[in-house]
């Protein structure tokens, strides 16, 4: 069952992931301090931006493994499916705030809007399956 | 060689995408014309993303009704690919905005990210797995 994420795969996976969001938290913290006293701008300025999202790629990469070594085909395909949901949602977006810009729209949405949405989708749809997929008390 | 599945997705995906080459000129059309704003811009940019709503919605029939798990699982990996792609790039331009850049990227990037990963991933899986040609 869904909600009993005790396989060695799901230990390993939750492990990793609580592991690089710490690492997340203070690579966040560590170059936001930085920027505020520096004020860098081109190349100093991409990369630092691109150091948070080394944790994050970390995140990624170990959903992936956990997807490879869950031996739980069900709890690999309930995972597999919500990821679906979180990227059509992305998709759709990203696509709409495309065709906004495209016809005159000046605004901007907020930043991470697009990540936001895909791991809000993701849980939603991990909580809609969790409560559909409950059995009956007797089972 | 396509499931005959694979076979249907196609076909359906192709004619929903030939919707998006009317939608798009239109509603192009109206915006260069008419300058809509608030509701109706927001309207308006609607109207051509429904082909590819109706894409998506089309892959995911496909995933449902495919009975080769080969192909599935292949299918899913490159789409894990490509949204892996496209969250990446979202993340990395919302630090760099955070982070006092003014600019912004091109309509579509994450969508175009997103493509060319699967895209890659596809490529790659295909030359992993060929088989020798006398198997």
């Amino acid at each position: 069952m869904l909600c009993e994420w005790n396989s060695a795969a799901a230990k390993r996976y939750q492990w990793t992931v609580a592991i690089e969001m710490a690492a997340y938290l203070l690579i966040v913290f560590g170059v936001s301090s930085f920027v505020h006293r520096h004020t860098p701008a081109g190349m100093e300025l991409y990369l630092l931006s691109a150091l948070p999202s080394i944790p994050i790629v970390g995140v990624l990469l170990a959903v992936g493994v956990y997807l490879r070594d869950e031996k739980d085909e069900y709890q690999r395909d309930v995972m597999v499916k919500c990821i679906l949901w979180g990227t059509a949602g992305v998709l759709v977006l990203t696509t709409f705030l495309g065709f906004l810009h495209s016809f005159g729209w000046a605004g901007s949405a907020p930043p991470f809007l697009e990540f936001v949405t895909f791991w809000l989708l993701v849980g939603l749809a991990k909580l809609f399956h969790r409560l559909t997929d409950r059995p009956a008390a007797e089972d | 060689m396509l499931s005959p599945v694979a076979r249907k997705y196609r076909k359906t995906a192709f004619s929903v995408l030939a919707s998006y080459f009317v939608l798009f000129p239109i509603a192009n059309y109206v915006a260069v014309k008419m300058h809509p704003a608030g509701v109706a811009l927001w309207m308006l940019a609607a109207a051509p993303m429904l082909p590819i709503v109706g894409v998506v919605f089309l892959l995911g029939r496909y995933l449902r009704q495919e009975k080769d798990g080969y192909k599935r699982d292949l299918t899913v990996r490159c789409l894990l690919w490509g949204a892996a792609g496209a969250v990446m790039v979202n993340l990395f331009s919302g630090y760099l905005r955070i982070f006092g850049w003014k600019g912004q990227l091109f309509p579509f990037t994450e969508f175009f990210v997103f493509a060319l990963c699967m895209l890659a991933a596809k490529l790659s899986y295909r030359a992993a797995n060929r088989v020798p040609a006398d198997e």
